[in-house]
């Protein structure tokens, strides 16, 4: 379980409380400057927070040795910075980074990253000379070589085309299934409707709304967060947002 | 090990030997005439030979880690303001004739060096931000030369300030076995502190935010970093004056020959740096010139052109 319990950093959030559960897509969605990424970093105790704490099966992240707590949460930033133009390989391999295991069970564990996310053939290639799709793969690979148990990607559709965006989401329903707990900020409010079992919504820092998609999401909600009004058509897991 | 890196201590195994034959007076191995061979064998050529070793294998680690650490090709360790620093310290010790005695020199100029890294700590604070860090050390670099300056136009005779330009200058010339034993365990202990900072430095690759997703202790590095560079780049400017772009030049021949990872730079950049130095200061003691080159003249002539070539292809990927 990891929670949320009054987490606040300046006006960025505010006392935000929240349970999530393994297992399960949870979708932070909010409009822009509501605090979805400084949630996500505090979620993951990579922020010094003013107030409140994050707890990972009861332990509080923030005393947790770094290590330690990487080796429970893989995070993906929204930027896809590297510094370095370094293979496919070897930046699956940053992932190992927290772990102190043989060269062996680190190879394997990234070989399972890139096989994840049909990587392999492209696993000596520099990644300057990627698509943005491959590159997304192999930035996420880069968390899964890692092993978490808990997955915490910044906007990871962010600058993808459709097929792109499904074929990730539907890595990330694969992870949940094995039991990862996977939490995604998202834009695309008809992503998070049909793929997420759970959508906080933000606004202005504070926690909005907290539920099933079909609740947080629906069609008064959107209004009073983002100001749109807007409807959903078709059935559930293929809805579409039509606004105006 | 890497066959870059035995190809590297192959070289090593041939420049060792080929430098302690080459200068003014070459040294004919199968020649044992030769008067005073010995002694200038073992007094003058070998420490020279290990004190380039010692430095270059420091400034070429210390060149790879800042350009790691601050995840710019361009950086150099003189950014930090360290080497300022010590230089500063050096310069006093002239100002105030105390360089006469000999271990004042370098001692002044470790405390240059400790100065500039307490400086830098302090100022860039507990945050372990890499943009006010560097912001830090220019501030750092610039007051030093400041200062240096002033030092020299306020000479209390023509004779130091001429010592001081030309100590500024950066040479290996004239330095025996009391330089090495000053240099050799102060840029061991950095080299092993640098050593320590890699793997956090291949997570800084991925910015700052993954990078303590993957366990980086953000202060933990830049002390790591201030103390590595400090040893290093404070031990080298105490013994032989300046020496630049020995720690910008080495990563750049070395990151081909790996998979880019800043802790992959680490040994070969050690190595690679002792090559350059040692073949650049033998390349100085054997041109026809009048007097001997300046080292650190050499490799400024050598590190600018370079630097702008260097300039220009990242023009050109950028464009």
């Amino acid at each position: 379980m990891l929670q949320a319990q009054g987490l606040t950093l300046g006006r960025r959030i505010i006392g935000i409380d929240a349970a999530l559960a393994p297992g399960q897509v949870t979708a932070i969605c909010g409009p822009n400057g509501a605090g979805k990424s400084t949630l996500l970093a505090s979620l993951a105790a990579l922020l010094p927070v003013d107030a409140g704490r994050a707890l990972l099966d009861g332990q509080d992240l923030a005393r947790l040795p770094p290590r330690q707590r990487a080796q429970a949460i893989g995070y993906l930033p929204q930027s896809a910075e590297l510094a370095w133009d370094v293979s496919v390989a070897t930046l699956a391999g940053l992932g190992r980074l927290p772990w102190s295991t043989s060269a062996a069970d680190n190879a394997a564990a990234v070989d399972a990253a890139l096989a994840a996310l049909q990587l392999d053939a492209l696993r000596g290639r520099p990644v300057s000379q990627l698509s943005g799709g491959e590159r997304a793969r192999a930035l996420l690979a880069r968390v899964l070589a890692g092993q978490p148990r808990w997955l915490l990607a910044d906007e990871p559709l962010a600058n993808l085309d459709l097929a792109h965006q499904l074929a990730l989401l539907a890595h990330f329903r694969r992870l949940a299934g094995q039991g990862l707990g996977v939490v995604l900020v998202m834009h695309d409010l008809a992503q998070a409707m049909n793929h997420a079992d759970r959508v906080l919504v933000l606004r202005e820092g504070r926690l909005a709304e907290d539920g099933p998609p079909e609740t947080a999401l629906r069609a008064e909600a959107i209004s009073a967060n983002w100001g749109v009004a807007a409807r959903w058509l078709g059935d559930v897991g293929s809805r579409a947002l039509a606004v105006g | 090990m890497t066959r870059f890196n035995a190809l590297l201590l192959a070289l090593l195994a041939v420049a060792v030997p080929l430098s302690l034959l080459a200068g003014r007076v070459w040294i004919d191995p199968f020649d044992p005439q030769l008067p005073n061979a010995a002694v200038i064998f073992i007094e003058l050529r070998l420490p020279r030979a290990v004190l380039a070793l010692v430095l270059g294998a420091g400034l070429g680690t210390a060149g790879a880690a800042m350009q790691g650490y601050l995840r710019n090709p361009l950086a150099d360790p003189g950014l930090f303001g360290i080497a300022p620093g010590a230089a500063l310290g050096a310069v006093l010790s002239f100002w105030t004739g105390w360089a006469a005695s000999g271990w004042a020199l370098p001692l002044f100029a470790l405390i240059g060096a400790g100065g500039a890294m307490a400086l830098l700590g302090l100022i860039a604070g507990r945050g372990g931000g890499v943009l006010l860090f560097t912001l830090a050390g220019m501030m750092i670099a610039s007051l030093a030369g400041a200062l240096m300056s002033l030092a020299i136009s306020l000479s209390p005779t023509p004779f130091a300030m001429s010592e001081i330009v030309t100590w500024l200058m950066g040479a290996l010339a004239d330095r025996g076995w009391a330089e090495v034993w000053i240099a050799a365990p102060l840029t061991a202990l950095g080299l092993a502190v640098l050593g320590l900072a890699g793997r956090s430095l291949d997570a800084l690759s991925l910015g700052d935010l993954a990078a303590r997703s993957l366990g980086v202790d953000p202060r933990r590095l830049q002390a790591l970093m201030i103390a590595g560079i400090g040893l290093t780049v404070g031990a080298s400017v105490a013994v032989a004056g300046i020496i630049g772009f020995v720690g910008l030049m080495v990563p750049h021949f070395v990151r081909p020959h790996t998979d880019g990872r800043p802790s992959a730079l680490i040994v070969p950049s050690a190595l690679a740096g002792a090559l350059l130095l040692l073949v650049a200061d033998c390349l100085c003691r054997v041109l026809p010139l009048q007097g001997e080159l300046r080292l650190g003249i050499a490799l400024s002539l050598l590190g600018a052109p370079f630097f702008l070539a260097l300039l220009l292809r990242l023009k050109r990927e950028l464009a």
